[in-house]
């Protein structure tokens, strides 16, 4: 399988309301409030800290929760999340084993389309009580936008 | 033993994936993505060497049987594809993939090397060369003037579901002008107009034989795949004909969810990464039944989820009723 990378603008989040979905959805875990990284970081992750949908992109692929038929699926187990393309193919799983002080997880692993995607880091870049939002960086020094439900 | 199950999968109306303990998700699919699934499930896993074949075929140009052994070819014969070969880049004759897929592998003899070239099937208006079973010359393609052949009429079946195959599975990397005759260089649908016009035809009027039963065997035993549109020809129809464009669906069997829906369509509150004991809301109410009408929800979004106690498992996946 061909993996395709692409460079992702990084965003900044704004306090914003509501989620995509336009009706009431699933019951969501307490809201936590805004969290982002303190201050002084990175501040290029911007403008898709603006777009509130679930979904992951680059790699040649856009599986946007508000396109239809892509599936979000997570466990009970916080550190894992799987994005299913229903029309075609496409799978995506992430995976972490925890949240350190400086928003990174730990032992980061992206498999897209069945093959593993190196990567150097995984950064949480915000938070709400409707969607969290990383920046995945990938070994050759691609960024990824990966917007989830909160875990 | 392996064209019985492909039968009976057949009348079953299942698609035969050959692999009796593989399914193909072909349900609930269509356009690029009922190709996506077919490209993942029947691409070759493996390549046969020269030396793995040893076979009997019909060379329908010549009108007679032709013997492999162990890879060597009746005198004057070279090594050659239904689909050239040459209309792919950096092609080396049975160095690449293009070649040495079983679905295309079609020796060629002397007068076929010569008169038939690399030219694409089609209509001949000017014969340069002819005999009882097949001819070519020149034909017109749109406002101007093309080399073509017209294939052998006990060939044109095979040659169409090579062509389809050929566009599912090796659909870039053309460099040859003569290939986006019938390729359009891109995934699918990967085939030009003038391409489907012509082959369309054939492959309905020519349903698949047993020789290419026996050829699809012969894929499975060496590489591992094998031609869907042989084991379901009907495929064709959704990804190039009548049905292009529709959802495909398995007689009797609930479709799975997928992005968009029409009003006269029925939901099936059902995927493969549901768990059985799934519980499902549709637009945040709980919805006991296992399908419901898309007339029921109205046009727009809605959102699906589902819960499952067991596994501890949460979707969550948008739907369009169009």
């Amino acid at each position: 399988m061909r993996h395709f990378l692409l460079p992702i603008i990084a965003l900044f989040i704004c306090a914003c309301d509501s989620h995509t979905t336009r009706r009431d959805g699933p019951s969501l875990p307490p809201d936590i409030g805004n969290q982002r990284p303190p201050a002084g970081e990175d501040q290029s992750y911007n403008p898709e800290l603006a777009d509130k949908v679930w979904r992951l992109t680059g790699l040649g692929a856009d599986m946007r929760y508000d396109r239809g038929g892509v599936l979000f699926l997570t466990d009970r187990h916080p550190g894992h999340i799987t994005i299913v393309d229903l029309d075609g193919v496409t799978r995506a799983e992430f995976s972490h084993s925890g949240l350190r002080p400086d928003s990174t997880y730990a032992a980061p692993e992206l498999i897209f389309r069945g093959s593993p995607v190196p990567l150097l880091e995984a950064r949480m870049m915000a938070k709400d009580h409707h969607s969290l939002w990383l920046r995945l960086l990938t070994a050759n020094s691609t960024s990824l936008t990966l917007v989830i439900p909160p875990q | 033993m392996l064209r019985k199950l492909i039968a009976s999968l057949l009348l079953a109306g299942i698609p035969a994936s050959g692999y009796p303990d593989v399914e193909m998700p072909v349900s609930g699919k269509k356009g690029e993505g009922l190709a996506q699934v077919l490209r993942l499930h029947c691409s070759p896993l493996r390549l046969p060497e020269q030396t793995d074949l040893s076979f009997t075929f019909f060379d329908h140009f010549e009108g007679r049987p032709v013997t492999v052994t162990a890879g060597a070819l009746p005198s004057g014969y070279t090594i050659s594809g239904l689909v050239s070969p040459e209309w792919w880049k950096e092609s080396d004759i049975y160095g690449d993939t293009i070649v040495r897929d079983l679905a295309n592998y079609y020796p060629a003899s002397p007068d076929v090397s010569r008169h038939r070239a690399s030219f694409p099937p089609g209509e001949v208006t000017e014969t340069r060369y002819e005999t009882p079973l097949w001819c070519s010359g020149i034909g017109p393609f749109g406002t101007i003037e093309a080399e073509f052949y017209t294939p052998p009429a006990s060939l044109r079946g095979r040659l169409a579901r090579t062509y389809f195959y050929m566009a599912l599975i090796y659909p870039q990397g053309l460099m040859r002008p003569k290939a986006y005759t019938m390729f359009t260089g891109q995934p699918y649908p990967g085939l030009t107009a003038y391409a489907t016009r012509i082959l369309l035809p054939w492959h309905r009027d020519n349903p698949p034989s047993p020789e290419e039963i026996e050829i699809n065997d012969r894929m499975l035993s060496l590489q591992g795949n094998f031609n869907p549109f042989v084991a379901n020809p009907e495929f064709v129809e959704y990804l190039w004909g009548d049905k292009a464009g529709e959802i495909y669906e398995i007689k009797g069997t609930p479709v799975p969810l997928h992005s968009a829906y029409s009003l006269s369509d029925t939901v099936w509150l059902t995927t493969p990464d549901a768990p059985s004991d799934a519980l499902w809301t549709i637009d945040g109410r709980p919805e006991k039944n296992t399908s419901v009408a898309a007339s029921a929800l109205g046009r727009g979004t809605h959102d699906i989820t589902f819960t499952s106690a067991l596994t501890g498992l949460t979707g969550r996946v948008m739907i369009t009723v169009l």
